[in-house]
């Protein structure tokens, strides 16, 4: 092998200064190159706003390109920029940007981030905004949910809907006509009693009767839309208690547990990225299941015999739809461009446009239907009257936290449902009131 | 003779002058860079900061909240028992692994290249596909394995039991080879001397392993055991891609905890609180090892 | 070590060393083979992900849409200098730790280590307010200037240069060496191996650090491959494209492994010994 003297290393000492060099070099002229870009607008109001990517591929920047293309004509005065941030890290990157000082003009946020960020004060009330034509295209309901001390803080744009998605064949061979799934909570025990199946008849079912996310960071697909149909609510109507521990309640986490103690439930469920087993045709129900899985597996698998099914009753017939929209921060310079940016954004037709393309239902009344030529988005399209949004409360995202886990110890037998109920009670009023 | 030797020796005025101009620099860097955000996340310890707004003082509230905190109580115990499942045999492993590939046979080279791979590929990857190969189903692939043992499916990260030794595993294959390649430069470090002095004295492979390799690698073992042990105490990225910290809390560790109070609950001075009772496990931990393992070399 | 002469125990050799090549490498082969692969999600498994008809449209996709070149171009910046600095200072300091007695040594060293024990979710935000209050966010500083000093590496070179012979180095001394020539003509020829070790796990570590480079850079052409590449993970994440941009943030760490490979090779390390 080579045994080099120091001296004759020394061209290489040379070479590494040199790299050194051109890289000092490269640092300086493109640390260069973006000052002079961001320079070059001097005279007009510039508008930055942070977005998540909400289509695979990036092909997210097609629809920001059209609409900016169209927002130029109309109001040349303003120059809006849009940058698309990963979603991995995000609160990391919000709150560390807001802490400094450094936050841009309006962000791509979901509702249920929206009541925290109030309470930290971190945005600005839009409500001045809001023109009374705009208001009744939003409707009572939908402004009442993201209204927080009686201000509102987002422009909404789009909606998911938490339904259902159920395989036709495994629906059939249970013997369920595939045309008519469950409508109630009832119908769906008797489904999963009926397709949960030892197929290969090692004594455990390998095909089961229905998935729930019982796991993450969430209730909305999972618990909470079982404890509104029931009639129960997460919290006291001044939200200053915590209101899941009620007969609706125990009845709620009861029907989970036990589906779950019967193995019609997989336990694959128990983390958030359960459903690969509806993929594989082994699921024949998939509760909460919705647009973003409907495309997902349409892309995926397109031979799944899939279709969607109606959002269950029991006491009421409720489901979950998420809202999501722009909030500007409360550090904008440009308050008054931002808005008329955002509302350029919402206005129903590029709303249409923008959730036509990413596949998400628009938020304002007057956009109409635009799912009439795919009929499984349209099925979804039409269970959004029986959903509600996120739960308006400032720890609405702390409660799944603290209850994810008891609730978990139920499924396990390690508590009744009433008492994990009740212990995540406790520590949920605890948390209230300290935070008070 | 020995390295203690150097220390009745005063510093000549060239050494003085050597000290000065590194370590001025680098204390002024790690000063800059680290200690000060670290002395600042102290400060936030005593107190309730949301990270919006000015922090506000409240003394040991945090500390004393944490003392009485059943969650962080379960993270701490979570922590030391993954602990105990991760080091021993990531030590062991990579070892192993790097006394079989440090010969200079062609098929070793080759290994000790693609041993290399899990190193460099994505941990988001190697998290997915260990998730598919331990789903809970019966088809799965952990599952027809321990069937061939008659032992019936399991749920595996489903599981509270099972969760965590099955991240400790899935951090001991991912990191296995990473520790490989410092043993490996250990093991390039011992003199072929000792190697040929001891096959002269006849003795085998087992008792050189035992009285040359084992000793004289006592650095890099130090350096690796200290390590790992920080790493394994830090451990987030697993339980936060695969388990969210679940099933019931069995995956929660400190780490996960202080990013849930964090940047979930906005709670930075209680998180902050959290990680300095982190620093001092760890530093004793890390104390005690420098006891046993850290002596200096001293083999000539 | 090297003499392996038995049938049975070559065999046993190539068992465990082809058993282990099954655990370390599959998840591997699968990043690169599903790279290929049109698109697939979390819903299939990884037969699923092998592609049936291999295809370039992830990668076309990759570069058509994005400033990957501009992203690698900051990865490398971002990576080398602080790479390079940090073997100079590691070596240094290593050098220091391990033979230089001076009062505190043992509290610097220590402060230096326990300063690593601390998570960074915790740092994250006072350092965030510090870089701001300075004005280095979203600039070249703030990715380079902290990691000069990499606290691993000066604990690795201490080890390493703690089993140096004193020897040789007071021979040098006594010819009349500086201790910076003490450094540069005997502690760095006898601790190739390390350096290598140092230069190609430290370049690893830079590369693909994620969380920092996001939260500390604002603007899109600042950010590194790691970042950028993420943006493309949508809410249902399209598998074929993430493998195909974890391929391309995979390469260059192997080309650097690579080149670096050959300082592993024995007989070099302590060659000046054997004279």
């Amino acid at each position: 092998m080579q045994n080099v003297s120091p001296i004759l290393r020394r061209p290489r000492f040379i070479v590494g200064f040199g790299l050194v060099l051109v890289l000092s070099v490269a640092v300086f002229v493109l640390a260069g190159c973006s000052k002079d870009a961001a320079e070059n607008v001097t005279g007009k109001v510039t508008v930055r706003m942070w977005t998540f990517p909400m289509l695979p591929e990036l092909r997210d920047q097609e629809i920001y390109d059209e609409l900016l293309r169209r927002f130029k004509a109309e109001h040349p005065e303003i120059k809006v920029e849009i940058e698309t941030l990963p979603w991995v890290g995000r609160t990391q990157k919000m709150i560390t940007a807001i802490a400094g000082n450094r936050a841009p003009d309006c962000v791509y946020l979901n509702l249920d981030l929206v009541a925290q960020m109030v309470s930290r004060d971190a945005l600005l009330p839009i409500d001045q905004y809001l023109s009374e034509e705009i208001r009744q295209d939003y409707g009572p309901e939908l402004l009442d949910s993201i209204t927080v001390d009686k201000h509102r803080y987002i422009f909404p744009m789009l909606r998911t809907v938490y339904a259902a998605l159920y395989n036709r064949d495994l629906l059939k061979q249970a013997g369920w006509d595939p045309d008519s799934p469950p409508t109630n909570w009832d119908q769906l025990a008797d489904l999963a009693a009926r397709a949960t199946r030892d197929i290969d008849g090692d004594g455990r079912a390998d095909q089961h009767g229905f998935g729930i996310i019982l796991g993450g960071d969430t209730l909305n697909g999972s618990l909470w839309p079982l404890l509104w149909q029931a009639g129960g609510q997460v919290f006291s109507d001044d939200g200053t208690r915590a209101a899941f521990n009620s007969p609706a309640g125990v009845e709620a986490l009861s029907f989970i547990t036990e589906n779950f103690k019967k193995g019609y439930i997989p336990h694959s469920f128990l983390s958030v990225s359960g459903g690969g087993e509806f993929g594989r045709g082994k699921l024949a129900y998939w509760f909460g299941a919705g647009s973003v899985e409907l495309q997902g597996l349409r892309r995926d698998i397109p031979d799944l015999p899939l279709d969607v099914a109606p959002i269950l009753e029991k006491d009421k017939r409720i489901g979950y739809s998420s809202v999501a929209g722009y909030a500007v921060f409360k550090t904008s310079k440009h308050p008054k461009e931002t808005a008329i940016w955002l509302n350029f954004m919402t206005r129903p037709d590029n709303m249409k446009y923008f959730c036509k393309s990413t596949n998400y239902f628009p938020c304002k009344k007057s956009v109409g239907p635009i799912y009439t030529d795919d009929p499984l988005m349209s099925k979804l399209e039409a269970e959004l009257p029986f959903t509600r949004p996120d739960v308006n409360h400032e720890y609405a995202r702390q409660v799944p936290q603290i209850l994810i886990p008891e609730m978990q110890q139920a499924l396990f037998g390690q508590k009744t449902p009433e008492q994990a109920l009740k212990d995540a009670e406790s520590a949920v009023n605890a948390m209230l009131e300290r935070g008070r | 003779m020995k390295s203690t030797a150097v220390a009745g020796k005063k510093l000549s005025s060239a050494d003085r002058n050597f000290l000065l101009t590194v370590m001025v620099p680098a204390c002024l860097l790690f000063l800059a860079f680290t200690f000060i955000p670290v002395l600042m996340s102290l400060v936030l310890s005593f107190t309730q900061w949301e990270l919006m707004g000015a922090p506000k003082f409240i003394g040991l509230r945090n500390y004393i909240e944490l003392y009485h905190d059943p969650l962080f109580r379960t993270a701490l115990v979570n922590t030391i028992i993954f602990a105990l499942m991760y080091v021993p045999p990531m030590i062991g492993i990579s070892l192993g692994l790097a006394l079989l590939v440090n010969r200079e046979t062609r098929g070793a080279k080759f290994f000790r290249t693609v041993y290399f791979l899990p190193v460099v590929t994505s941990f988001v990857v190697f998290a997915l596909i260990f998730e598919w190969i331990f789903k809970g189903d019966a088809g799965s692939l952990a599952n027809r394995i321990v069937g061939l043992f008659g032992i019936p499916p399991q749920t595996w990260l489903q599981n509270p039991d099972q969760a965590l030794p099955l991240l400790a595993l899935l951090g001991i294959l991912k990191g296995a080879a990473w520790n490989m390649v410092y043993f490996l430069a250990g093991l390039k470090g011992i003199p072929d001397v000792f190697y040929e002095a001891a096959a002269i004295d006849g003795a085998g492979r087992w008792k050189t392993f035992r009285n040359v390799t084992l000793p004289l690698l006592r650095p890099t073992m130090y350096f690796v055991v200290v390590l790992t042990t920080i790493g394994a105490f830090q451990v987030f990225d697993s339980a936060y891609l695969l388990t969210q910290g679940g099933p019931v809390n069995s995956t929660t560790t400190i780490v996960y905890f202080i990013y849930q109070m964090g940047f979930e609950s906005f709670r930075m001075g209680y998180a902050s609180a959290s990680a300095y009772a982190l620093l001092l496990l760890v530093l004793f931990i890390s104390w005690a090892q420098n006891k046993y393992l850290g002596k200096e070399a001293d083999w000539y | 070590m090297d003499r392996y002469d038995s049938l049975l125990s070559r065999l046993l050799w190539w068992a465990t060393v082809l058993i282990v090549f099954c655990f370390l490498v599959g998840p591997f082969v699968i990043m690169v083979a599903a790279s290929f692969q049109e698109t697939r999600t979390y819903f299939t498994g990884p037969w699923d992900w092998l592609p049936t008809e291999p295809t370039w449209l992830n990668y076309e996709i990759l570069f058509s849409r994005s400033s990957v070149i501009r992203w690698t171009l900051n990865s490398v910046i971002v990576s080398v200098i602080p790479v390079i600095g940090s073997i100079a200072f590691s070596v240094l300091l290593g050098y220091i730790f391990a033979k230089k007695k001076f009062p505190g040594r043992e509290v610097i060293f220590w402060m230096f280590l326990a300063s690593i024990m601390i998570p960074f979710q915790v740092t994250l935000a006072p350092l965030y307010l510090m870089m701001n209050a300075i004005g280095w966010i979203d600039t070249y500083w703030v990715l380079i200037v902290p990691h000069l000093l990499n606290v691993t590496g000066i604990f690795l070179m201490r080890q390493f240069i703690q089993s140096i012979p004193e020897s040789l180095e007071e021979a040098a001394i006594i010819d009349g060496c500086t201790p910076w020539q003490v450094v540069r003509h005997v502690i760095m020829p006898l601790s190739k191996t390390a350096v290598a070790t140092l230069g190609t796990l430290g370049f690893i570590t830079a590369w693909n650090n994620f969380l920092y480079p996001l939260i500390f850079t604002a603007s899109e052409s600042m950010r590194p491959l790691t970042v950028g590449l993420a943006t493309f993970a949508d809410t249902t994440s399209s598998f074929g494209i993430n493998m195909a941009a974890a391929t391309i943030n995979f390469l260059p760490t192997f080309v650097i492994f690579l080149a670096f490979q050959r300082h592993f090779v024995k007989g070099i390390a302590l060659g000046g010994m054997k004279l």
